[in-house]
């Protein structure tokens, strides 16, 4: 638990997935003490949440564990979970950010972890972490690898029964615990508040019926194939059959002026092609259609990766369909123009239909720090070219998906440029001296 | 720091404050278990897909799948052998009280 009184660091890293963490421990590394302020109740970002990743095929958590890991033990970085970020403003030279934390019901120094209570708890709420394919309890812990590994009380669906307080072995629930006030001093900040996916789904462009039960979005897909998923392998939702033909949607709700996000995603050609090399290898015998108007495989090894999925026999059709239905055995109708074929407008039916939709910014800085949203609503930078992590704000840097979308590699290549561009300010600013 | 009588009387405001909220909850959770009750019921007379669940049960497919997720999470349910297109659920212990 933080104390009312002002803590001090040199940078404050708002954010923590990877692009924040990174950031932070290369700060940290340098000798400077940072501080992590993350809204959720585990550091990791999406990517602890990703099956595998493009273009190696790594073990998403087998790569991001070790990151939580070291930054949750590195002396010279403190990390705060559950905090919201009121307001952060210059005050004689230094940054103070002035934040809640939100209470746990249960104290972080008695906590060890054990799941008894969640075990226990009679009441079932949806398992957002599994793409909501299962069930969580009222008090729980995100994941089997959350640092901190501590559980929480989701209080809106508590019946306050008391039984996670009767088995707790530590006496570590507190329903009483409330929200606490503190303030964070430091010389510089790293934005790297990440993305979301499109939630309110355009059915404007997608079809009146409804979307169904066995449309889903990207980040579901990436539970159905992740080790430790709702099925522990890839069912359709709708019903648990064993999906014989799986579509993906490319596009949706990206380059779409009529949506106001004209932009590209960039990264959903490429996780599309992987999750589908993912599933050839999970269902050899499902078929696997990827409807794409452009594919973007821009990186390093990408456009090897996008020809070894054809090679697999991924079929990728140049069209984009809108879903004309739900038939009774819970197959999804998709009706598009074959722009290749030629023969006018199409209508083909998949087990399991996978939308690749639009990153939105996580976070909007406006009125809560002293920087700007550009137009498409991620953090602005002035010169994109020269110095891509650079906000309008001396002493505030961005880097990974706040900035704009990207991938992975490119989110970690910003972090460093972020840290070292904290760093030099610091280094500045105190004549020269690098970390005390 | 409360003394424990203080936080008997605080704990019992806060649960009358949320009277409502808590019955509300509580209602759902004996929803909850009622329907795990049913799919446990149908599991003791042997394994089953989760259409089969559903059709015995009376709850949608969807909604099985979900609780025989839930239940295999905390131990109560297995995957069982593949029957066509869909996998078999069997019960881990034969203990009627679920999750
Ligand atoms: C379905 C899917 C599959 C993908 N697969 C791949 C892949 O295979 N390979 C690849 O390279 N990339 C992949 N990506 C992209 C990858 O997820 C991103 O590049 C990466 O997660 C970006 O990291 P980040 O730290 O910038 O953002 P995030 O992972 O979004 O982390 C941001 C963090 O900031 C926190 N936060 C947000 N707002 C606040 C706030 N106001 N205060 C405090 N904390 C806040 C969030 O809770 C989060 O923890 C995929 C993306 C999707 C959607
Ligand atoms: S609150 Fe208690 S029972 Fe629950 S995980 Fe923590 S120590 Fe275990
Ligand atoms: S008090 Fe709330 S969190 Fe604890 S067991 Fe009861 S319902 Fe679950
Ligand atoms: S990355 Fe591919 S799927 Fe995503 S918006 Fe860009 S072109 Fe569309």
């Amino acid at each position: 638990m933080p104390s009312n009184e002002t803590q001090k660091f040199d940078s404050l890293v708002l954010g923590g997935g990877i692009a924040g963490l990174a950031a932070a421990l290369d700060l940290a590394d340098a000798g400077y003490q940072v501080a992590v302020l993350e809204r959720d109740a585990t550091i990791g970002g999406q990517m602890i949440r990703l099956s595998k990743v493009f273009p190696t095929l790594d073990c998403a958590s087998c790569i991001t564990t070790p990151k939580m890991a070291a930054a949750a033990h590195h002396p010279n970085i403190t990390l705060f979970t559950m905090c919201r970020l009121e307001g952060a403003q210059r005050v004689d030279g230094k940054l103070e950010a002035r934040v809640t934390q939100l209470p746990r019901y249960v104290d972080p120094d008695k906590c060890i972890g054990c799941r008894q209570c969640e075990y226990e708890c009679p009441v079932m709420v949806d398992d957002h972490e599994q793409g909501g394919f299962t069930a969580r309890k009222a008090i729980y812990i995100p994941f089997s690898n959350a640092i901190p590994q501590l559980a929480l009380i989701d209080r809106e669906h508590c019946m306050m029964c008391g039984k996670c307080s009767s088995v707790c072995p530590t006496g570590a629930v507190d329903q009483l615990q409330q929200e606490q006030e503190f303030v964070i001093q430091a010389e510089t900040m790293v934005l790297s508040t990440g993305f979301e996916l499109m939630t309110d789904f355009p059915q404007r462009a997608y079809g009146a019926p409804g979307l169904g039960d066995n449309v889903i979005s990207s980040l579901q897909m990436e539970r159905l194939l992740a080790p430790h998923g709702p099925y522990m392998r890839v069912l359709r939702p709708g019903d648990g059959k064993e999906p014989e033909s799986i579509a993906f949607v490319q596009c949706a709700g990206s380059r779409d002026l009529q949506l106001g996000k004209p932009y590209c995603s960039r990264v959903c050609c490429m996780y599309a092609i992987k999750q589908a090399m993912l599933l050839s290898g999970a269902l050899p015998l499902a078929d696997l259609t990827i409807y794409y108007m452009d594919i973007r495989a821009f990186g390093k090894n990408y456009e090897q990766f996008f020809q070894n999925a054809k090679a697999m026999g991924v079929e990728f059709v140049k069209a984009k369909p809108v879903i004309a239905g739900n038939n009774p055995d819970g197959s999804v109708v998709l009706r598009y123009e074959d722009q290749e074929g030629g023969t006018g407008a199409v209508s083909r039916e998949h087990d399991l239909v996978v939308m690749s939709l639009a990153m939105l910014p996580a976070f909007s800085p406006e009125e809560i720090v002293p920087v700007s949203a550009a137009d498409d609503g991620f953090v602005m930078v002035p010169q994109p070219k020269l110095a891509p992590t650079l906000t309008e704000a001396a002493g505030i840097f961005t880097c990974g998906v706040a900035a704009g979308p990207k991938d992975i590699v490119d989110s970690i290549a910003e972090a460093g440029a972020a840290a070292l561009g904290a760093a030099k300010y610091m280094a500045a600013k105190r004549g020269g001296q690098a970390a005390a | 720091m409360m003394q424990p009588e203080e936080r008997k009387a605080a704990l019992k405001a806060l649960k009358q404050s949320r009277a409502e909220a808590n019955k509300a909850n509580a209602a759902q959770a004996k929803q909850q278990k009622k329907k795990i009750g049913l799919i446990a019921g149908r599991l003791a007379q042997g394994p089953a897909t989760p259409l089969e669940i559903a059709q015995d049960t009376g709850l949608s497919p969807k909604e099985t799948l979900w609780y025989l997720a839930a239940m295999r999470k905390y131990g109560k349910v297995n995957e069982g052998a593949k029957s066509g297109d869909y996998f078999n659920y069997e019960l881990n212990d034969t203990s009627a009280e679920a999750c």
